[in-house]
């Protein structure tokens, strides 16, 4: 598997997928600095991370 | 042998998630994703198969409202359900915590603002008000005088939820710049850190840093008491320190954190919770087959 690049949803800049992705999994925008949720993989898709919500934690 | 079905209720992945999933597919097991945005799950269907199934999801009402799901189909959980509702609120934990006689903050819960403001002042200035749900140090506040607890007693009748007219009060610790976590994994205190921070709050997820803390024989009998107290779970638990080297049991969590701790303690703890998990599943497929 090789390295895919995706797109940031808010900023449009290019955000680079290491091998090991998984779907679900929460990256940062490395130009606007916005949590991003790996939606998809083979196309890479990218969608704005969903906010905190109140039952959130460990 | 036919291989072990492991689901993880998760939506998302983060460090935690991804080390974990790694850590089983290192030991030969590729998990199934039980995703909590997109599953359906039917009540009382009969066993979807999973030899167990190990609970990440990010949302306590979710992750309570499925596993009972799941336990209702004969699925072997971890943590269970009981664990879930034992930990995810703090007077479900408080509670648990006391009818072991173990030693935790003085606690007072309250169902009006007057009559927190009583609880408050029974237990003097500074004291600690936590919502009953929730995590991450959110809305935890420390009221230095009568004039702040009346002013956060107002906003939360005035702004919160039927929840939030359950009022925790409890005792603050003076605590040494900073707390200890352990974390107990099928019924061993692997390993602990120290979490420091400036301010009082010291929960990593605030920004406190964490280092290793040497399992001492009083942090490991109160680390797995504390395991025991809420339902024999797969739990971190947060201990405070108070001046003379008393230890008290603050919060047990059973969604652990742990991405800040295997540098710090040289503890591989997602291999360890993963060989954890196969042992039950292991166990559960057994008994299914005998």
């Amino acid at each position: 598997m090789v390295d895919v690049s995706a797109v940031c949803p808010e900023c449009d800049a290019p955000v680079e997928l290491g091998a090991d992705a998984e779907v679900g999994e929460i990256v940062g925008c490395p130009e606007c600095g916005a949590d991003l949720e790996i939606q998809a993989l083979a196309p890479a898709r990218l969608v704005v991370a969903p906010p905190e919500e109140e039952d959130w934690g460990e | 042998m036919t291989p072990l079905r492991i689901g993880i209720l998760c939506s998302r992945v983060r460090v935690e998630e991804k080390l974990l999933l790694q850590a089983f597919r290192a030991r030969g097991t590729e998990p199934e994703r039980i995703d909590d945005d997109e599953v359906v799950l039917e009540i009382g269907r009969a066993d979807p198969g999973w030899d167990a199934v190990l609970d990440r999801s990010l949302s306590q009402s979710r992750a309570l409202a499925a596993l009972r799901v799941l336990e209702a189909q004969g699925v072997t959980t971890i943590n269970p359900s009981r664990v879930v509702a034992a930990c995810g609120d703090k007077v479900a934990t408080s509670a648990a915590l006391a009818g072991r006689g173990l030693p935790t903050p003085r606690t007072l819960v309250a169902f009006t603002p007057e009559a927190a403001l009583r609880a408050v002042e029974e237990l003097g200035y500074p004291v600690v008000i936590k919502p009953a749900v929730g995590s991450w140090g959110r809305m935890v506040s420390r009221l230095n005088d009568r004039d702040a607890a009346e002013a956060v007693l107002e906003h939360k009748r005035a702004l919160g939820s039927a929840q939030d007219s359950v009022f925790y009060v409890q005792e603050h610790i003076d605590k040494p710049g900073r707390d200890v976590r352990s974390f107990v994994v099928a019924g061993e205190t692997i390993c602990a850190i120290y979490r420091y921070a400036e301010h009082w709050i010291t929960n990593t997820a605030r920004g406190g840093h964490a280092s290793n803390c040497p399992v001492t024989d009083e942090i490991d009998r109160l680390s797995r008491a504390a395991a025991e107290a809420v339902g024999g779970g797969m739990v971190a638990v947060d201990l405070l320190e108070r001046g003379g080297g008393e230890l008290l049991i603050s919060e047990v969590n059973h969604t652990m954190e742990f991405r800040n701790s295997i540098d710090t303690t040289g503890v591989d703890i997602p291999g360890r919770i993963a060989d954890h998990v196969l042992a039950v599943a292991r166990g559960s497929a057994e008994r299914a087959a005998s």
